[in-house]
């Protein structure tokens, strides 16, 4: 909301778009919000896909590096060990070499292999591969053609070595092939040629068969026997000669030659063994670089294998890496909507819901802030609804406030005219009250025609007032009708009375008409119909000089408990034109502003009446002619009363009186007899006097029964009604004087002294007679109170004030009122009735002299309600608001006519309202059914006491107690001293430390707790009668109440003192009620009652009864002071639930009245 | 005739003392050797066997022959290496045989041990294992018909690494598979890995020769158990070496002592005493030994020591005086 103010008061045409373009660029809106959300999901998405396609390339480079680098590299180096292979195959190849050619043939495949190996290896280096691990294998590949090119030398050597042999053998071969001839013929020749031909064998065998030694160790051996077996056979040659040594030194030499020495075939043979051994060694070597190469290149492999699968493994890390962002991407994307869907249906669709469940709430009237938080565009659709609404508000603001102040204008209005009224009606009421009292006063004829007409001219401008006052609470509807029970006959009563005055004046018969069918008892608001009724009636009379005035009640209608009520006032005077009967009910005009003048009036009469009726429910209207009189009608619409039994009753007691009617007037006549008819009296009727006396000689002469009653119309041409009834009453020779009821409509007083100066009437009747009225006085007159006395038959036509001697006398009566006038009237008319008054200024001291008196100190507070200090309504609530002064009965008094004034009275706690100025009557009546029901006070009852309780008191209380005014206070309790006698014991108990708690609380400066104790030791001490304590309390109570310490403390010691006293004094009441128990036997038990009730009692003790306390009670009761002790400790435990010591309490009980039992029977 | 009575004796000699006649008029000592890398035994391309191993072939043959390089090298394959030596195709088996019961019970004598070796792994240095643990669940090549075989399949069983074993019949088969990186670990004992790691690798250093050692490999020459007399004069050879090198008395200095040392040395030596004929041979067979081929710590620091290219240190194989287990019973 105070979000909203500044929105309201500074630029309130500005619209929320305006604001937010203009004032707050930058801000985190719904748009803003779903914006950037989605911007966020985009860029994610953006980011994603770039990603993704970066993974994609990288992928793809490494797949191309993979497929087509790597892949090459491998081709290559795979290639490179192929060659490798080839070549380190070509080892064994060229180590078998058979002989030059097919060395040269395997030297040149070599080549061509080490070429092809050349051209891998410059293959290998365009392709990137690690240039060391190229340079190492290099290296192995220029050892491996080293050590091929090594074997080729050794292969060569091997070669040549082998050719050396085999020509060495060859040669050898063709020795002996060239010494075949002397083997031939070696049977003939010498011995030693054989010898020699067998050494040279041998040899030659040892030669060939070293060429199969596999071992040098074993050539060595071959060579050591070739050159012994030599030597051996070169002696033999010595042996021999001619051809003989020819042949053989030629064989011997070239053996030799061949076979030893340097370069010849064993040394051959065993270079041979020894290349062989080289070539195995090399091919060993070869083998082994071979391997290493062969090892270079699978490491190289492997090497890249592994490269490649880490690549691979990175790429597939990529890829699932790839794959994890595009998942958590889509999860991203979808929790991203989520979240747009949550913001929206939360921050948004909830935010609105609430804003439009807010509206509807505003729309019902909820004061429910419209929620503003925010800064987006729905905090400014809000902030606008807030604008709005609050516009509205403060327009409705503007609206009501005006409206107040159109009320309160009004009010001030209706205020004004009630205090004017008010002001107006409390010098009126004094110029009335005394007015009214002087007239009571002895006065001489001026001064009382002055006083009367003062009294008129005061009535007179009342009403005015009253009507200035009913037309202004009409029209701003401020005028509730009532629903109260009233009596039709009464009000016509009423309304008889009061015009009765000016009809007398003018000598005018007024004849009032009710149809017996008229519920008497009927349920609206009486005053009103009076006042309508009552203004018609007065206008008959001021419109008519001459005739009759004829006010006729009947019903119209009925329907179930409703009733409508046909009114109608007729008059015989000036009439009314068409013209003015038009204008008749506008308001502040009357039906010529000449009559304004003649007649005067205010001109609201007609208006006020017309409205009332219409409130009712009725309807008014008019018949009139010029010269021809009017007639005015209207109805009203009301809910009947159930008949009282009074209603029922009284006809029968008057069945079948005589009565004469003597009365000028037929209408008035008819009436009466109607009336009278109704009761079943036999009437009978006179036109005057003369006729009336005719009449009743005529009864007497003819024997008939004669009339018990007369009703005597006071006014009548030729005899009057009083010379009349001198005359009846004078008559000689008859005994059974008929009760003579004089009807009148005029002045009573006049009447009332003329008929007390002549002790002619039995009783007075003032018209408009009412059935009830008149059945009263004719029992009073003939049925019960027939020999009544002459006040009492006099004053007949007032028999409120009778009442009120009666059941008001001696009565004390609390006046709270300021205006010192008022106090004079009321104190007056209340004094009249022998009501002991005490008059209070204001309220404040009004509740003082109450709290001062205690409960019974008066029987009724009058209370004015404007009042200054404190008004009647604040004290009526300070006084209800002490319990003990619940059921004082307090009558409001106030000028303030208004309905709502009663109501403010009755709710603050008042019993009953009377306006001011007072009528007497009407206070006397109220005044009787307020107090009239109650118990005499203590100016009442205190005299006549009761017998019983007074012996009872004395078995009970002694007659005197210290510090204790014993005798007033039986008074307060009705003179009940067994309660009197608890109240003290309470007292006792109670206040024991009363005081010294009290000096605690105002050295502790604790006022409010000193004063509530102090004045409710003053209220209990003033109830017991402890009239010390009070007084000493009261004077406490004061000094706290101005807070003032040195007064408090110095009022203390006398409440200290006070309050022992009587304390001390109290003690005797705690064993008084053992001893008349004991001394007396329990005379008002009935034994075998108690016993019942005990048996009931000890029962429910035993089952927990919680109704236990109920039954204590009676118990107490019905034991009364018997046993009080026994009996009150059981009432309390049983109250307390304490079923343990109520059964003790019980069994003592039953001991105590076991031995008062005995006591009674054993003297 | 005489030639070929040599040959016959060669063939069948299975009587005392037949070995070392028979070597005698040969005058050559056979000896198996096998191709173990250029370290502990390959023929060189000049046609020499070269190594460790070779080194004892000649120690023997200048004992029995007067000349080291008498000396007729056999080359046996670790598949037939026993069979050679119980036919008497060879007079003594000089490679990495590992003395066992079973071999020793069968036709065979372990003259001595000359080397105390351990089963290890050879793995390829990229690969990244440093331990035994990281062989979890790898191939590992091995060569069949080897102690290594069998105790790679124990310590595959109860190691629990569940290693992939994959045996070769023929050494080259192991390790061609190995550097053909058909296996990641190449196991048999840690000297032959080393020395086949500097054959036969590309480049030594890409390979990684685990610290660890799964088995004891005591290493010993291999002969016949019918020639008591041969087997003896084998075992002592080798003592003699050990007794030399404990002695103080090298290749280098073996003159100066056998002029001057003292006496233990100079009855190795053979100027005192009469070692030479209880053996069967002449005095000066130990000075031989010593000046033509030197004692066991010249053998072993030129084939595979601090002087080679191998450069492993003693460790275990030191002599019991430098905290090994090398020892000689005296000589007396």
């Amino acid at each position: 909301m105070s979000a909203a103010s500044p929105v309201q008061t500074s630029i309130p045409s500005s619209t929320p778009g305006q604001k937010t373009g203009g004032r707050r660029p930058v801000r985190f809106g719904v748009a803003s919000r779903v914006t950037l959300t989605l911007v966020a999901l985009v860029a994610l998405t953006v980011l994603v896909a770039g990603f993704s396609l970066w993974g994609i390339d990288r992928f793809r480079q490494g797949f191309d590096h993979i497929a087509l680098e790597r892949h090459r590299q491998l081709t290559s180096v795979a290639r490179l060990a192929q060659r490798a292979e080839a070549v380190a195959v070509t080892a064994p190849r060229l180590i078998t070499a058979r002989d030059r050619f097919d060395l040269q043939r395997q030297e040149q495949y070599l080549n061509d292999q080490l070429n092809l190996i050349k051209a891998a290896f410059d293959d290998t280096h365009a392709l990137g591969i690690d240039p060391t691990v190229m340079a190492e294998m290099d290296a192995h590949r220029e050892a491996m053609v080293a050590n091929l090119r090594q074997i080729i030398a050794v292969v060569e050597q091997r070669i040549s070595v082998a050719e050396g042999i085999a020509t060495h053998l060859k040669t050898i071969d063709q020795a002996f092939e060239a010494s075949r001839g002397l083997r031939e013929g070696s049977e003939d020749g010498s011995r030693a040629l054989r010898r020699t031909l067998e050494l040279m064998d041998h040899a030659h065998a040892t030669l060939l068969q070293s060429l199969t030694q596999p071992y040098v160790s074993g050539v060595r051996a071959s060579e050591r026997e070739t050159s012994t077996t030599l030597a051996n056979a070169f002696a033999q040659i010595q042996k021999t000669s001619g051809v003989e040594w020819d042949g053989l030194i030629v064989l011997w030499q070239a053996v030799k030659d061949r076979a030893d020495g340097p370069g010849g075939l064993l040394p051959l043979r065993r270079q041979q063994l020894d290349l062989a051994l080289t070539n195995q060694g090399l091919l060993i070597r070869n083998n082994v670089l071979s391997g290493r190469f062969s090892s270079s290149a699978t490491n190289l492999f492997t090497d890249m294998e592994a490269d490649i699968d880490r690549e691979r493994v990175a790429f597939a890390d990529l890829m699932d890496v790839g794959v994890a962002l595009l998942l958590a991407a889509v999860a991203a994307s979808v929790i991203g909507a989520l979240a747009v869907l949550v913001f929206l249906r939360r921050r948004v669709i909830g935010r609105l819901t609430g804003l439009q469940q807010t509206m509807h709430a505003r729309a019902e009237g909820q004061p429910v802030p419209i929620p503003t938080a925010g800064n987006d565009e729905i905090s400014d659709m809000a902030h606008s609804l807030a604008f709005f609404v609050n516009e509205i508000e403060r327009r409705e603001d503007a609206l009501s406030e005006a409206r107040d102040d159109a009320n309160r204008a009004n009010d001030a209005k209706s205020s004004f005219l009630a205090n004017m009224s008010h002001e107006i009606r409390t010098p009126m009421n004094a110029v009335i009250g005394l007015s009214r009292l002087a007239l009571q006063t002895p006065l001489n004829d001026r001064q009382r025609d002055y006083l009367t007409k003062i009294l008129g001219a005061s009535q007179s401008l009342l009403g005015i007032i009253n009507d200035i006052l009913d037309f202004s609470k009409i029209e701003a509807g401020k005028l509730d009708l009532e629903e109260l029970e009233f009596s039709v006959t009464d009000l016509l009563d009423d309304v008889a009375a009061l015009i009765a005055g000016r009809s007398e004046e003018k000598g005018l018969e007024v004849v009032f008409s009710a149809s017996p069918d008229l519920p008497q008892r009927l349920f609206g608001d009486s005053l009103r119909l009076g006042q309508v009724l009552t203004n018609l009636a007065t206008n008959a009379v001021k419109f008519t000089e001459v005739g009759e005035v004829v006010v006729r009640a009947e019903v119209e209608a009925e329907h179930d408990d409703r009733v409508v009520l046909h009114f109608s006032v007729r008059d015989t005077g000036i009439g009314l034109t068409e013209e003015q009967r038009a204008k008749l009910f506008t308001p502040f005009t009357q039906a010529d502003t000449s009559t304004t003048r003649r007649f005067g009036g205010t001109g609201l009469g007609l208006s006020i009446c017309q409205r009332l009726i219409g409130m009712m429910g009725g309807r008014i209207w008019v018949e009139s002619a010029p010269d021809k009189g009017s007639t005015f009608h209207f109805t009203c619409d009301l809910r009947r009363a159930r008949p009282s039994l009074r209603d029922v009753a009284r006809w029968k007691d008057l069945r079948g009186t005589r009565v004469l009617i003597v009365d000028d007037n037929e209408t008035a006549r008819a009436i009466l007899g109607e009336m009278l008819r109704s009761f079943e009296c036999t009437v009978a009727e006179a036109a005057d006097g003369a006729s009336a006396l005719d009449e009743l000689e005529r009864v007497t002469a003819s024997g008939e029964e004669p009339y018990q009653v007369v009703l005597m119309d006071w006014r009548m041409p030729r005899m009057d009604g009083l010379e009349a009834s001198r005359r009846i009453k004078g008559r000689d020779g008859t005994t059974d004087l008929p009760v003579i009821i004089m009807v009148t409509a005029y002045g009573r007083d006049e009447v009332i002294r003329e008929a007390e100066s002549r002790k002619a009437i039995d009783g007075l009747l003032i018209k408009p007679v009412n059935p009830s009225l008149l059945f009263d006085s004719m029992m009073q007159l003939i049925g019960l109170g027939g020999e009544g006395d002459e006040r009492r038959s006099i004053v007949a036509s007032l028999p409120t004030a009778q009442d009120a001697v009666g059941t008001l006398s001696g009565r004390r009566a609390l006046l709270v009122e300021d205006n010192v006038l008022n106090q004079q009237v009321a104190s007056e008319i209340l004094a009249h009735w022998g009501i002991a008054v005490e008059v209070a200024n204001d309220g404040r001291e009004g509740l003082l002299a109450l709290e001062a008196a205690g409960p019974d100190g008066y029987d009724m507070v009058l209370m004015d309600v404007q009042m200054p200090v404190m008004d009647g309504i604040e004290a009526t609530r300070a006084i209800r608001a002490q319990d003990r002064f619940k059921d004082v009965p307090i009558i409001a008094m106030t000028a303030h006519a208004l309905k709502e004034e009663r109501e403010r009275c009755l709710d603050a706690g008042m019993d009953e309202h009377v306006s001011k100025p007072i009528d007497p009557e009407h206070l006397c009546a109220v005044l009787i059914r307020v107090v009239g029901t109650r118990p005499a006070g203590l100016s009442a009852a205190a005299p006549a006491g009761q017998p019983a309780a007074a012996s009872d008191a004395a078995s009970i209380l002694p007659d005197s107690l210290p510090g204790v005014d014993v005798a007033t206070a039986l008074r307060r309790v009705m003179g009940n001293a067994r309660l009197l006698a608890k109240l003290l014991r309470d007292f006792r108990h109670q206040h024991r430390d009363s005081a010294r708690d009290l000096a605690d609380m105002v050295a502790a400066g604790d006022w409010d707790a000193a004063r509530e104790a102090a004045h409710a030791l003053k209220g209990v001490a003033g109830n017991v009668g402890a009239m010390d304590v009070h007084a000493a309390a009261q004077a406490l109570e004061k000094a706290i109440k101005v807070e003032r310490l040195a007064e408090a403390e110095a009022a203390l010691p006398g409440l200290r003192d006070a309050l022992a006293i009587a304390l001390d004094g109290l003690a005797v009441l705690e064993e008084a009620p053992a001893a008349p128990s004991a001394a007396q036997p329990p005379a008002g038990v009935d034994r075998a009652a108690v016993a019942a009730e005990l048996d009931r009692l000890q029962a429910m003790l035993d089952s927990f009864d919680l109704e236990a306390g109920e039954a204590a009670r009676r118990l107490q009761d019905m034991l009364g002071a018997n046993h009080a002790e026994p009996a009150g400790r059981l009432a309390d435990a049983t109250a307390g639930l304490d079923f343990e010591a109520a059964a003790t309490a019980l069994a003592d009980l039953r001991a105590a009245l076991d031995n008062a039992a005995e006591e009674v029977v054993a003297p | 005739m005489l030639a070929a009575g040599l040959m016959l004796a060669g063939a069948t000699g299975a009587q005392a003392g037949a070995t070392l006649d028979e070597v005698k008029a040969r005058g050559s000592v056979r000896c198996g050797v096998n191709e173990l890398g250029k370290a502990l035994g390959t023929l060189s391309p000049e046609g020499q066997w070269v190594g460790f191993y070779p080194e004892f072939c000649r120690a023997v043959a200048a004992a029995v022959t007067g000349d080291k390089d008498s000396v007729d090298f056999v080359m046996v394959s670790t598949l037939d290496r026993f069979d050679a030596v119980r036919a008497g195709a060879v007079d003594l088996l000089s490679e990495a045989s590992t003395v066992t019961l079973t071999r020793d019970a069968a036709d065979m004598d372990f003259p001595a041990v000359i080397f105390h070796d351990g089963q290890g792994f050879l793995t390829y240095a990229k690969d990244g294992m440093t331990a035994i643990k990281d062989l979890k669940g790898k191939r590992v090549c091995v060569q069949g018909m080897t102690t290594s075989n069998d105790n790679l399949r124990d310590f595959a069983t109860s190691s629990g690494l569940n290693v992939d074993v994959m045996t070769f019949t023929t050494i080259e088969g192991a390790y061609a598979a190995f550097f053909g990186r058909q296996c990641e670990a190449m196991s048999t004992d840690s000297l032959i890995l080393g020395s086949m790691r500097l054959s036969l690798a590309p480049n030594p250093a890409d390979y990684v020769l685990l610290d660890e050692r799964i088995s004891h490999e005591p290493i010993g020459p291999v002969v016949g158990d019918t020639d008591p007399e041969w087997t003896e004069v084998v075992r002592w050879v080798f003592n003699a070496m050990f007794n030399a090198e404990e002695l103080g008395v090298t290749q280098a200095n073996v003159d100066a002592m056998r002029a001057d040392g003292p006496v233990d040395v100079r009855r190795l030596l053979g100027v005192e005493g009469d070692m030479g004929p209880a053996l069967g041979l002449d005095g000066a067979w130990a000075y031989r030994v010593i000046k033509q081929v030197g004692n066991y710590a010249d053998v072993y620091d030129r084939t595979i020591g601090p002087g080679s290219e191998f450069n492993l240190p003693r460790g275990r194989n030191a002599l019991i005086k430098d905290g090994g287990l090398l020892w000689s019973p005296p000589l007396r």
